[in-house]
């Protein structure tokens, strides 16, 4: 199969993915009797009211036309109900807070910064340190270097991010005062004090994560180094080192990759808890105080979001295992 | 050893390799020279030691082995050398070909960087240099359009062609030595031969030392000049090639070469009376699909094995051998024509019919390590088809079980034991007494001695023999070796492609094959006797030139 | 059972097991526990707050009455708070693991074993299952149910829902390495149907990965649960949360440090036990540990650990 193909199978792959995802999404706030109309209807919600309410947000039409409106929305924008109370959802339209008066879009560009801050310097960090961990642990496997990082690691598999954050918080913040104990600053106002901002909340959401990643490293790097081209390796003559990384660990980063990708999701949910504990505004606090305030749209408009985001981060690293797995591409 | 020309290349002596535990020595003061231009053969079954003897002159062994005694290189000594002068032996003054050329090399890279990389490691070397020494080495080889071969990636070549590029490799450095452990072992005997003929150049051309690793008297022959044959360590008997297969002195290398199927002399089983027939295929058609293209496994097969028959179906990898016997079984569905097992139509039977049929139909596979249940004992997997297809009472089945077991020669409290406990002879065993729990009409029997050292091999297939002879079931025997079908089949069908090119009694088709593949074939296996098998391979070279 | 005796060998595991079980004593004893110091979770001791809301004295206000303190606030006995979190916290973790396994179980011997077009839906789901956003959508889900459905039963199903898929994916992969096995194309070959085939080849072989992939699943399912109350969409007041009242500590630790400390250390104590444990039980049942190297008559669990967060 040739590369363009190949990426053009993924790409249409992502799109039924996608296509799917925003219809269970919509099916199951559709379908679980959580009634919208009758939250924003207001008091007294007579039945007249209740109707206005329903035609204006769209919810009269059958199911299949409520879900075409919103996908469309997303694609061409939208337009609530008519007359003087028409409210315009510009494109990309992932709905509109009627609490907050605001598309949900401009609401979630203006927090996506803050968990996008968060979640990737967490990865690159969690798995640069978690390959090196996994990788030093494996080659001086049974000696004291490897048992330290194995107790390091199986201690930090059980601490949740929050724990970690807050035991940081509690050290760097007001012990030592080395360190903010919260909050966020743009990184194009303030690069440094975005930097210093995010250090202890990359470093707690890397924590557990950094740890996973050392132990399944570990065990694939030990697998690899018992296959037979590392024997091969050994007998022309290369050295130990180029032996461990050039064979043994460029081997075993094909599985440790797929787990990455599996575990982008998760990442996305590990933002959302470390914002909390440093009370930072991003997606997280604001699904959680739309969930407070039932506000649905906000709600469905995050989630479905959230998953094209993953979706689409997927797909980036689909591309890259094909790179690194020569199999999978050609094959 | 033997009129060496001067001073050998690899000295070893007194080498003791013993792990912790209780395996104790298991490489037993083995000692031996290794003369420029000449082929050594370390020969022995597994256990013996022949590979972690290799293995310990690279210093490859695992780090928990203690090595003694002494391997000199040219004069320089190798154990308790340091590393890096270790590493400038490894791949530079000696080479090594492993078994398994598909798992030899990296997945990950080109073929031709792997082979680059071992240059490099050793003498550097630009970029564009290197890839032209690669095209060079390649070609060396024997390999058609290097530079495509260099590109591909190990999971796009064959296994022939990626044993000769690792050959390729080991000889980058141009080495003194070379070792090659099983260098033919999972490759099919028209590619083994040409494998052997490579080594044997590279020796006579480049004056290369081989140190050939290898269970197969036949490859001994064809390529070796000296042997040493080990067992447990210990070496038994040693000496120039022609001596030791032909007049062996030691018991075990007697009883080692006795054990060999072979393909000259001995006795041809006669051709039994033939019955009714039991398994038909007739114009079968198998196909799958693959990356989009549909390919024939079995292309217009006619197959007929009458009861109390051995039926001997011969094929080298792809050839649809194995398809034929799952198409029987209705596990490979047909695209076209017929199959039907005791007079059962497959394509038209229900899924009843067929649960049935295959009531009627014992089978034996090749991979004793997993042909057995590993969570249940060695009586629950025999009594496996009586539990299916029988309403017997559980102390019945253990009575049948014991019967069986009686019939294979295994002690009857077996039954109880799991397989992890059993060797892979005993294992194979089970697997019969399993495939005969219904009285079978037909067993089909699927390389069952493949995985299996030879003196193991020979006691394997004349339980077969004695079984198919007091029990008159008929028989399907898959097998790659010419040299098994010949003692057991009646008749042998020789399967290329999918396709039949030559069917007849076993007796005429060995001797005299009519077909020119069939010929090749033939002429391809070498036979454990040096003399004989340089004149086989000169009549090989002949039909090759033919087309 | 050589099971046991590599567990007797190996103090972590040993350790973890004990730990573990302690706990789940302490949940199942917990009215009998706090009746000693003659405690509650749901008693407010307002009298030993001071008048900030903080408790007054040493460690959260640590008494011979309050093993652990009280709650800022209420002034609720912590001890019985964390006891009967243990409570909370196993069953919520039992549960979301035994419906994760058992679905996950059941949808990967189907798919192993069918193969085909079966298996490659079920094997896009468990793919697009796996990298999803989990935890927003557990959030999102919490809004939308409605009020009268049980809160704690809610969670139990929404964790289970999507754990089902790691647990589908390693067995859908034993399940295919096993069925290439011999000895399973053998029982096809003498006619077995498939419901032995599924019963007493593939099941008894996967048995060993299942009851190891119980032991991780259930740290990661307590540590979920934690997650949601922590974000204060789990288990609702008052019923006692470790994860809430970690939660709730993030706005007093400065002052209250020990309100933070006990529920927090009685969770990564519990989670850390059951992975030590569910560690060693990998050991023990891998035999690529105990021969030294992987063996091809053993299918082994897949290493990946589930995370909780």
């Amino acid at each position: 199969m040739t590369a363009v193909r190949f990426l053009a199978y993924r790409l249409a792959g992502i799109v039924l993915v996608l296509l799917l995802v925003a219809l269970a999404t919509y099916l199951v706030f559709y379908l679980l009797p959580a009634d919208p109309a009758r939250l924003s209807c207001g008091k007294p919600c007579t039945p007249e009211n209740y109707a206005a309410a329903q035609r204006y947000l769209g919810l009269d039409a059958p199911w299949y036309g409520q879900l075409w409106n919103y996908l469309s929305g997303i694609v061409t924008g939208r337009r609530f109900g008519s007359g003087t109370g028409v409210v315009d959802c510009p494109a990309p339209c992932f709905g509109y807070s009627f609490q907050l008066s605001t598309p949900v879009t401009e609401l979630i560009l203006t927090r996506l910064p803050v968990t996008a801050s968060i979640a990737i310097g967490a990865a690159v960090l969690w798995f640069v340190a978690g390959v090196l961990g996994g990788t030093l642990a494996a080659v001086r496997r049974g000696r004291a270097l490897d048992r330290a990082i194995m107790t390091v690691a199986i201690a930090g598999v059980s601490a949740p991010a929050y724990l970690v954050g807050l035991l940081a918080i509690l050290l760097f913040g007001f012990t030592l005062g080395w360190l903010p104990t919260g909050g966020y600053e743009p990184f194009t106002e303030d690069p440094v004090g975005w930097f210093v901002h995010l250090l202890l909340p990359w470093s707690a959401l890397a924590f557990l994560q950094a740890a996973i990643y050392a132990r399944l490293t570990r065990s694939e790097v030990i697998d690899q180094l018992g296959q037979d081209h590392i024997r091969t390796a050994r007998a022309i003559g290369l050295t130990e080192r180029a032996v461990v990384v050039r064979h043994g660990l460029r081997n075993a980063l094909i599985p440790v990759v797929t787990v990455f990708g599996l575990d982008l999701g998760g990442l996305l949910g590990g933002a959302v808890i470390t914002e909390r504990v440093f009370s930072m505004q991003g997606l997280g606090s604001l699904l959680i105080s739309a969930v407070g305030t039932t506000d649905l749209q906000t709600v469905v408009g995050v989630t479905l979001f959230a998953a094209f985001l993953i979706t689409a981060a997927n797909f980036v690293v689909d591309v890259v295992y094909s790179l690194i797995d020569p199999r999978v591409a050609l094959g | 050893m033997t009129e060496g020309a001067g001073s050998p290349v690899l000295a070893v002596r007194d080498l003791v390799v013993a792990f912790p535990g209780g395996a104790g020595r298991v490489v037993d003061s083995v000692g031996f020279d290794l003369h420029p231009g000449r082929v050594l053969a370390l020969v022995g079954e597994s256990g013996s030691g022949k590979s972690l003897t290799a293995m310990s002159v690279l210093g490859l062994l695992p780090p928990t082995a203690s090595v003694s005694g002494s391997i000199r290189l040219e004069g320089e000594e190798l154990l308790g050398a340091d590393r890096g002068a270790l590493r400038r032996v490894r791949g530079g003054r000696v080479g090594t070909v492993f078994q398994e050329p598909m798992s030899a090399f990296d997945p990950v890279y080109r073929v031709g960087d792997q082979v680059a990389e071992a240059i490099r490691v050793h003498r550097g070397g630009r970029r564009a240099a290197l890839r032209a020494r690669v095209a060079e080495l390649l070609a060396a080889v024997g390999l058609p359009d290097p530079r495509r071969i260099a590109a591909s990636f190990p999971h796009q070549l064959s296994g022939g062609q990626l044993q000769r590029a690792m050959i390729a490799m080991a000889i980058s450095n141009d080495p003194v030595a070379l070792i090659a452990d099983e260098p033919t072992t999972a490759l099919d005997v028209t590619v083994q031969a040409g494998i052997l003929d490579l080594l044997r150049a590279l020796a006579a051309e480049r004056g290369t030392a081989i140190l050939l690793i290898t269970h197969d008297m036949g490859v001994v022959a064809d390529l070796a000049d000296d042997v040493l044959v080990l067992r447990r360590g210990e070496t038994v008997e040693r000496g120039p090639v022609r001596r030791v297969l032909l007049e062996p002195e030691h018991p075990y290398t007697r009883e080692l070469l006795a054990s060999v199927p072979t393909l000259v002399g001995g006795d041809v089983p006669a051709s039994a009376p033939a019955g009714r027939p039991v398994a038909v295929l007739e114009q079968a058609v198998v196909s799958y699909s693959r990356r989009g293209r549909t390919l024939r496994a079995l292309d217009g097969v006619d197959l007929e094995v009458r009861a109390g028959e051995v039926v001997g179906l011969v094929g080298e990898s792809g050839s649809g051998k194995s398809t034929a016997g799952r198409a029987l079984l209705g596990l490979a569905p047909l695209a076209d024509g017929g199959a039907s097992v005791e007079g059962v139509n497959l394509r038209r039977a229900g899924r009843r019919a067929r649960r049935e049929v295959r009531a009627r139909i014992g089978t034996v596979f090749q991979d004793p390590a997993s042909s057995l249940n590993p969570r249940t004992t060695v009586g629950w997997s025999i009594a496996e088809p009586l539990l299916l297809h029988t309403d017997r009472s559980g102390d019945q089945r253990e009575e049948r079980v014991a019967e069986l077991l009686d019939a294979v020669r295994l002690p009857r409290d077996f039954a109880r034991r799991y397989p992890h406990e059993l060797s892979g002879g005993q294992r194979q065993r089970v697997a019969i007494a399993r495939a005969l729990a219904l009285d079978p009409a037909l067993l089909i029997a699927d390389e069952p001695t493949s995985a299996l050292d030879v003196s193991v091999q020979a006691a394997v297939l004349d339980l077969l023999a004695d079984l198919q002879a007091r029990l008159g079931f008929a028989c399907l025997l898959i097998s790659h070796d010419l040299a098994v079908v010949r003692r057991l089949a009646d008749t042998v069908v020789v399967l290329r492609d999918g396709r039949v090119v030559e069917r007849g009694p076993t007796a005429r088709v060995l001797s005299e094959p009519a077909d020119p593949y069939t010929r090749r074939l033939l002429a391809a296996v070498p036979v454990a006797d040096p003399g004989l098998q340089a004149a086989r391979r000169e009549e090989r070279r002949a039909l090759e030139v033919q087309p | 059972m050589t099971v046991l005796r590599h567990l007797r060998h190996d103090p972590w595991a040993l350790a973890g097991g004990i730990v573990v079980l302690l706990f789940v004593l302490a949940a199942v004893l917990a009215p009998l526990l706090t009746a000693i110091p003659g405690q509650d979770p749901y008693r407010y001791h307002l009298d030993a707050l001071d008048d900030s809301g903080a408790p007054r004295g040493f460690g959260g206000g640590i008494s011979a009455q309050h093993w652990f303190g009280v709650e800022p606030l209420s002034g609720r006995d912590l001890f019985a708070i964390v006891v009967y979190g243990a409570r909370t916290s196993i069953l919520v973790g039992v549960g979301a693991s035994a419906a994760s396994v058992l679905v996950g179980v059941a949808v990967g011997l189907v798919a192993g074993y069918f193969g085909g077009w079966v298996d490659r839906v079920v094997s896009r789901v468990v793919d697009v299952m796996l990298g999803f956003p989990s935890l927003v959508f557990m959030i999102s889900l919490t809004a939308v149910v409605a009020a009268s459905f049980p809160k704690p039963l809610l969670i139990v199903l929404i964790i289970g829902f999507f754990g089902w898929p790691s647990v589908a994916r390693v067995i859908r992969g034993q399940v295919l390495s096993l069925r290439s096995r011999t000895f399973a194309t053998a029982a096809e070959a003498m006619g077995a149907p498939a419901g032995h085939v599924l019963a007493r080849l593939l099941l008894p072989n996967v048995g060993a990965s299942i009851i190891v992939y119980a032991t991780i699943l259930i740290p990661a399912s307590i540590g979920t649960e934690a997650a949601l109350s922590f974000l204060g969409v789990g288990v609702p007041p008052p019923t006692p949360s470790w994860g809430r009242s970690i939660g709730d500590a993030v706005a007093w630790f400065r002052v209250d440090p020990a309100y933070l400390v006990f529920p927090g250390g009685a969770l990564f104590l519990l989670t850390l036990a059951f992975n030590a444990f569910g560690d060693g039980l990998r050991d023990a049942l891998d035999p690529r540990v105990s021969r030294g190297r992987r063996s091809a008559a053993t299918p082994v669990v897949d290493d990946r650990v589930v995370p909780n967060r």
